[in-house]
């Protein structure tokens, strides 16, 4: 048995609409940006003069100005997932942390986070970029029950729009900041029980997508959106298999890459629109913390007996999914 | 679990005293106090001959770009040497867990990039704790259900911090840090090699990580011999480790632990340190001393691995089995 007992986000409160770049005069625009993306706004650490002013050149001036950092963001949504399942940081004895950008390795962004959180438990990164809420709950699960503390804290934070290049048409209307927390027990019942989870990775194919630590993001992009429609397609319909999936009742959340290529998964799969929860519109592409935060942001709207179907992929490149059900 | 096999790579370049007596930086008394717990008496680096001298490490972008290998490159040189040494081909590996804390790229995981230059289409990640990587990963395999961990496991932890020391003002760092990766392969249900008998995993809020890296590296030795010596002692009575053990303690301490292993109950000789002729080169350290002493350990000798200081406690106890 694994289950969550409640979640949180944080997310910056700046945010950068389609006009903001087109205005930048990097060869797109707003109508462009909405028919290929299907973001309208993103959600970001920076501000907007910083972005307007220098493009982010020198992604290491973009740490020094920001209004948060991945490990502000973490905590506060940290703080918020233990409220939620009505757990003290003293109780959690296992952090685990997904960074996508972090701004220093060592200690890692989990003993920093435990820090500020004055939690006493075991604290380890645990790292795939996008596809975090799926490896750290497959992770977990790996564990035999006893070696679990009764409450697990886990997180997945990133800053991702530090690393943008805002003189690129694509990238700068991908990214948006944030993080998402879960609190997990093997020991007592939460809203959501876990019955399945999947992670696995090709890594033969991982410089499709790249940060660089003191510099940009980039990557493959028409083969990236190519490999993650297909791969996500894949395990729904894996899923669709072996659940007994009724896309009337149950829920789909998928990578928070962009809007519309979570909308070819979902056509292909047939999913009503009210039954596919996302928030990458307005928030854009948060990497790992994107999908956990869209369950974050709808767990007052979960209903008993729902599943809720998690399809993610990206970095590495690596995919996982995980099927919950309401309790 | 068993350890079937380490390795360690190493870059060829070495940092030696006079070249770091040739910058002028003056050693701190603290420094020197620092600098005699550790033992360091040289350091490999990555960085080409010459270069500390005439960029003193003021620019990291300029110091990868000059670098003769990469974090990648070692690791993978690692996992070649603990899969030969394991007798296992790396199409038999099921899973590639990595540690990393100077990664050229934070994204793909470190896991995954050396994983992709063996060929490998399997699950892998980074799992990192700061410094006690081998420590951490044993006692983590060793929790998981066995039926969830695949037949070949390959654990590394591969860091290249000369990259980030600022050669020209730090010269704590500066004397104390070498490159290296270090890899074990490892395996629930194949007995061979060294067993790993007993392991633990606590936080320790004791003292302040002693090293910390983010656009450069710094170290702080500031942890109380004491401290250190209580630490090992507990961590030693914890894993019930026999008196005639080999130990592989934190390997930033290297000299101030042969002092203080009789204390311990321990052989001096028997003091496995990996940094004094290499520099510390952080969570790859432990391995390091592991795949150093793999051809040395007999069967049924005990081999005790302790690490403290950095926001966790963790230790493992092997004996070798085949």
């Amino acid at each position: 048995m694994l289950d969550i007992l409640g979640m949180g986000t944080c997310h910056p409160t700046t945010s950068i609409d389609n006009k903001f770049l087109e205005a930048l005069d990097v060869g797109t625009n707003a109508q462009w940006i909405e028919e290929k993306i299907g973001i309208l706004e993103r959600v970001t650490t920076l501000t907007a003069d910083y972005i307007k002013t220098t493009r982010n050149q020198d992604p290491r001036m973009a740490a020094e100005i920001a209004s948060m950092s991945a490990t502000d963001m973490g905590t506060e949504a940290a703080k918020k997932a233990l409220a939620q399942a009505g757990i003290a940081a003293k109780d959690v004895g296992m952090i685990i942390v997904n960074c996508c950008a972090p701004r220093e390795t060592l200690p890692g962004e989990a003993v920093r986070i435990a820090e500020r959180l004055d939690c006493p438990g075991v604290a380890y990164d645990v790292y795939t970029a996008c596809p975090a809420f799926a490896l750290h709950v497959d992770f977990l699960r790996n564990f035999r029950e006893e070696e679990l503390p009764e409450f697990v804290l886990c997180i997945s934070t990133a800053a991702m729009t530090q690393h943008v290049n805002y003189n690129d048409r694509s990238d700068g209307a991908i990214w948006g900041d944030g993080a998402a927390a879960w609190v997990m027990s093997a020991r007592h019942k939460g809203k959501l029980e876990v019955l399945e989870s999947f992670f696995t990775a090709d890594p033969t194919r991982c410089e499709a997508v790249v940060v660089d630590s003191f510099g940009f993001f980039r990557q493959d992009g028409r083969a990236v959106r190519d490999f993650s429609v297909r791969q996500t397609v894949r395990l729904v319909k894996s899923i669709e298999e072996s659940h007994a999936i009724d896309w009337g009742r149950d829920v789909f959340i998928g990578h928070q890459a962009n809007r519309t290529m979570l909308e070819q998964i979902v056509n292909n799969r047939d999913i009503p629109a009210s039954n596919h929860w996302h928030n990458v519109t307005y928030l854009g592409n948060q990497a790992g913390a994107g999908a956990p935060a869209v369950l974050s942001m709808h767990w007052d709207k979960i209903v008993p007996g729902q599943h809720i179907v998690v399809a993610v992929v990206g970095a590495g490149l690596s995919w996982g999914s995980i099927v919950m059900r309401a309790r | 679990m068993f350890i079937l096999g380490a390795g360690a790579s190493y870059p060829e370049g070495v940092i030696t005293d006079s070249d770091l007596a040739a910058l002028g930086i003056p050693l701190s008394a603290a420094t020197q106090d620092a600098l005699a717990r550790s033992g360091v008496k040289a350091r490999r680096t990555i960085l080409p001959d010459g270069f500390i001298r005439t960029h003193k490490g003021a620019d990291v972008l300029q110091s990868r770009a000059a670098a003769t290998s990469s974090p990648t490159a070692l690791g993978l040189a690692a996992a070649r040497q603990a899969l030969a040494r394991a007798g296992v081909a790396a199409e038999q590996v099921g899973l590639v867990l990595a540690d990393c804390a100077t990664p050229r790229q934070t994204c793909p995981s470190e896991a995954q990039r050396i994983a992709g230059s063996l060929g490998l289409k399997v699950p892998a990640y980074d799992i990192t704790a700061g410094i006690g990587a081998l420590a951490l990963v044993l006692d983590v395999l060793g929790s998981w259900k066995p039926e969830r961990v695949p037949d070949y496991v390959l654990c590394m932890s591969t860091n290249t911090p000369t990259e980030l020391v600022r050669y020209g003002e730090d010269p704590l760092a500066a004397s104390l840090l070498g490159d290296a990766a270090s890899a074990v392969v490892v395996s629930p249900r194949h007995r061979a090699g060294l067993e790993a008998r007993r392991s633990f995993l606590t936080r320790d809020r004791s003292v302040r990580p002693p090293v910390s890296v983010s656009r450069a590296v710094s170290v702080d030795l500031s942890m109380p011999g004491e401290l250190l010596r209580n630490q090992l002692s507990s961590g030693l009575l914890q894993l019930g480790a026999p008196k005639a053990a080999r130990l592989i303690g934190p390997q930033l301490f290297g000299a101030e632990l042969q002092r203080i292993a009789a204390s311990l109950s321990v052989d001096p000789d028997k003091v496995v340190d990996s940094a004094k002729e290499a520099g510390y080169s952080l969570g790859s350290s432990l391995g390091c001393a592991l795949s150093a002493v793999w051809d040395e350990v007999s069967r049924g000798e005990s081999v005790a691995i302790l690490h403290e200081g950095d926001g966790i406690s963790a230790g493992a106890l092997l004996e070798r089995v085949g």
